[in-house]
């Protein structure tokens, strides 16, 4: 008897040992991106919103923004944010706590913030979440705090565009600005442009590029004309509005608001054979429906000769930044065109828990209007994050590079970069450029449309798995389109696409009719 | 026998008076205290969270006054086309990875503890369970060195010496990956849980060896007839803590390492890579709860299950 029970002690602190030890390690991942949250406000909680702003300011309040972080948290957040306070106290007696939240937790924060109730005034909001966000109610809506503290930003967004962001009738954030259009384009490396003679004024469609593409394939070795990396090429190819989610899309941007299934469209086959022949012919490279790198980096590390990517005023500045090579753009689209999702790139929202929502509509308007500020958040302190260049562009202070400064956020989550300064390397007058752009872009029939998914969530689940499960592969080329196109429609009709494309359809005539009224 | 003992022990302080039985244990229930209260915090506590599998959560409302929605959270889960496929390849897996999981761990543990010269011992030790060290996102790309289309170890080098020359588009063929996956998790598995099995071997008195010995028992019989009898208590109790787990799968595993291709559906999606592909867009937490609501009430079903047939069989294996 006691030489067996021994045995199961042993297996019994083994366990507990090593359960221990797997507790320890998962709470140490759970920490991690969370920060202390700012101390508790002062007053103001309960004061009743009115009319006159200087009243409204009376009492000193705290905000909490949470911010998205990409990488490490900036070093110099907390200086940066001193510098922020110095400016919000004096216009309105507010100060802020910037929460730094990591975009691999951002969701799960979100989440556990906004169900546990702590303190938040404002979040960021990437567009892709924007519904389902304001479908469990996470945020407030905004028309009132934008009539009366907002009108700023109202302004520098333009009213036809913040209408964008209204779903059921209410506005719930204000979307970042910048580029609210968008072209397809391809992006080439200028020095093998150049070495090949090739004439770019030749390309006006994805077609046009395959004899460039067999140059390329037959004289350099070692590198595939296309590198096609995370994101599939054909997500850049936009002869439709893709609606948001792709399910049921507006071909034309127009077609009389009759919404289509993409995927049985014959421009979509033909994209994809176009995709397949080239796959074969060795212009894409093999492993494209399940790297891991992006189509820059490919570029950048000689494997890859071009990449296909939206074109848009700045894009060529920002790409050659990433890609670290001379690069030439040409567009494969004449016309740029306007949709609701190239405006929902980002949004600015309240928290439902903000305790004084009209102070924060106060800050979200400053951030939109006031350029001292908004310099301040999108580039740091002068003279220590960044300097002024002779012609009024700014960069780096000397020795310090993107990797090594000590304040550097996301550009996505600046509220309004249009009165930011401009970097080094970009043209000066981009911003007027944008301006241009936009006010010259078509509009999508349906701009302004944003689809409630909400009843339809069963469908929708099981459709991204068939896209999960599809788009890479036959979009890449990697599968023989004449094999699986037809199992993929199959699947998107098994899964339900139909069902999801007849409520979009319901919710967009609904729409239509009311704006026309 | 563990409850043979439990009895003999009640029966023994069912004798004495009720106070005194208190006074005589207080220490050991004072020391209970911090475990209880432990178990509370963090086991009992959130499962009250469960209610939001049957909510469609309002955060402006709060979770305790969102709208009920009786099941309508969980009817993606079977609804779908793919619901057959996710079970099938969840419950398959996890089948095979418990059955030769725990052949190959004992066996591990039975080689390990023959051999006797304790340097080795620590040394091979130490190389079998480093890849329980590993992130499954590094194990991914190590298998990634061997199975890359264009410069894998295997396309490039093993199969050109057996006339191979095309190379096989590995993340593009379903057949491969019931053999690939199994193959990864028992590389990355087998060493840790091996370490259970021979924490149990080393508790066996060597005097039944001896006894065995003498009686010229070869070295398979002494297994046969005196390891794996001693241990078949803590295989059983092993195994049924798997069992709960069985609708669970190791997203890392089935995510990760097949790159998230979506050629390899058909063998490698599982309950969670279903429920993380479908929700990643959404995150609603009320469809992602009722996930894991599902699957541990048909783990807590089969763990009563297994263990009530065991009691049938043999009352003092059971867990409980």
């Amino acid at each position: 008897m006691k030489g067996k029970m021994k045995p199961i002690i042993a297996v019994l602190i083994a366990i507990l040992t090593l359960s221990m030890l797997a507790a320890c390690s998962s709470n140490n991942e759970n920490n991690s991106g969370s920060s202390p949250s700012g101390s508790p406000s002062s007053g103001g909680a309960s004061e009743q919103p009115s009319g006159n702003a200087n009243d409204a300011i009376k009492d000193p309040y705290e905000l909490t923004m949470a911010l998205p972080v990409f990488g490490a948290v900036p070093p110099d957040l907390a200086e940066v944010q001193a510098e922020i306070n110095k400016i919000t106290q004096a216009q309105i007696n507010t100060t802020v706590t910037i929460l730094p939240i990591s975009i691999g937790t951002w969701t799960q924060q979100m989440n556990l913030m906004m169900s546990s109730g702590e303190k938040l005034d404002l979040a960021y909001t990437f567009g892709q979440m924007y519904d389902s966000t304001v479908a469990s109610g996470q945020i407030l809506p905004l028309d009132d705090l934008l009539d009366k503290y907002g009108q700023g930003a109202v302004e520098a967004v333009g009213a036809d565009y913040l209408k964008a962001a209204s779903l059921k009738g209410n506005v719930y954030g204000v979307p970042i600005t910048g580029a609210y259009a968008n072209k397809s384009g391809v992006y080439m490396r200028k020095d093998l442009v150049e070495k090949y003679n090739i004439d770019l004024a030749s390309i006006h469609t994805m077609a046009d590029l395959e004899p460039v593409f067999q140059t390329i394939k037959d004289n350099e070795p070692g590198m595939v004309p296309i590198g096609s990396g995370l994101v599939s090429p054909l997500e850049y190819d936009r002869f439709y509005d893709r609606m948001g989610d792709r399910y049921g899309v507006l071909p034309g941007y127009d077609n009389g608001l009759k919404l289509v299934n993409l995927y049985e469209t014959p421009e979509y086959a033909n994209q994809v054979n176009l995709m397949h022949k080239w796959f074969k012919a060795g212009f894409i490279n093999k492993d494209a429906a399940t790297t891991k790198t992006t189509s820059e980096d490919m570029v950048k590390s000689g494997k890859a000769f071009a990449y296909f990517m939206a074109s848009k005023p700045s894009m060529l500045a920002e790409e050659t930044k990433l890609v670290g090579r001379e690069l030439v753009e040409v567009d494969l689209q004449q016309d740029a065109y306007s949709t609701t999702s190239d405006i929902l790139i980002g949004l600015w929202t309240i928290a439902q828990q903000s305790e004084n929502p009209e102070r924060a509509m106060m800050l979200l308007n400053l951030l939109y209007t006031n350029s001292d500020l908004a310099n301040l958040f999108a580039w740091g302190i002068e003279g220590k994050h960044y300097v002024k260049n002779s012609d009024g562009q700014i960069e780096y202070p000397s020795g310090v590079d993107s990797q090594s400064v000590g304040y550097n956020i996301t550009s996505l989550t600046v509220a309004n970069k249009l009165i930011t300064h401009i970097f080094k390397g970009n043209e000066s007058d981009l911003w007027d450029q944008i301006k241009a752009f936009n006010a010259s872009a078509s509009k999508s029939k349906a701009l302004g449309f944003a689809f409630d998914s909400s009843s339809v969530k069963n469908e929708i689940t099981a459709l991204n798995n068939v896209i999960e499960q599809y788009q890479k592969i036959i979009e890449t080329g990697t599968v023989d389109p004449a094999d699986k196109l037809e199992e993929f429609q199959k699947k998107l009709k098994t899964a339900g696409i139909d069902k999801v494309i007849a409520e979009k359809q319901k919710q967009l005539d609904a729409w239509a009719a009311q704006k026309s009224q | 026998m563990a409850q043979a003992a439990a009895t003999d022990a009640q029966q023994a302080v069912g004798k004495e008076p009720r106070t005194n039985r208190y006074r005589k244990y207080a220490p050991l229930l004072i020391m209970m205290i911090p475990g209880l209260l432990y178990l509370l915090i963090n086991n009992y506590l959130p499962m009250l969270g469960l209610i939001i599998a049957f909510k469609d959560v309002n955060f402006s409302k709060g979770i305790l006054d969102s709208d009920w929605v009786g099941f309508a959270n969980f009817e993606y889960l079977f609804k779908t086309s793919d619901a057959y496929i996710i079970t099938r390849n969840t419950i398959l897996y996890n089948l095979v990875f418990i059955l030769l999981g725990t052949v190959l761990s004992l066996a591990c543990a039975i080689l390990l503890n023959e051999i006797k010269n304790r340097t080795l011992l620590k040394a091979y030790q130490s190389i079998i369970t480093l890849p329980h060290l590993i992130s499954m996102v590094i194990v991914s790309y190590l298998v990634f060195a061997l199975l890359s289309p264009e410069t894998g170890f295997l396309n490039k080098t093993v199969l050109p010496w057996f006339g191979i020359d095309e190379g096989i588009m590995w993340y593009s063929e379903t057949k491969y990956w019931p053999w690939i996956l199994t193959i990864v998790n028992f590389w990355k598995t087998v060493g840790y849980s091996s370490i259970v099995y021979f924490a149990a071997l080393l508790g066996i008195d060597e005097e039944y060896y001896e006894a065995a010995r003498l009686d010229g028992a070869s070295r398979l019989q002494q297994i046969l007839r005196i390891t794996i009898p001693i241990l078949t208590p803590v295989i059983i109790m092993l195994t049924l803590l798997n069992v709960g787990r069985i609708f669970y799968s190791d997203f890392g595993l089935f995510y990760q390492v097949p790159l998230n291709s979506g050629a390899l559906f058909e063998t490698t999606a599982t309950i969670d890579t279903y429920v993380f592909r479908g929700l990643m867009g959404t995150s609603d937490i009320g469809m992602s709860t009722a996930a894991g609501f599902y699957q541990s009430i048909v783990g807590f079903i089969l763990v009563m299950l297994a263990n009530y047939i065991v009691r049938l069989k043999n009352k003092d294996n059971a867990l409980f």
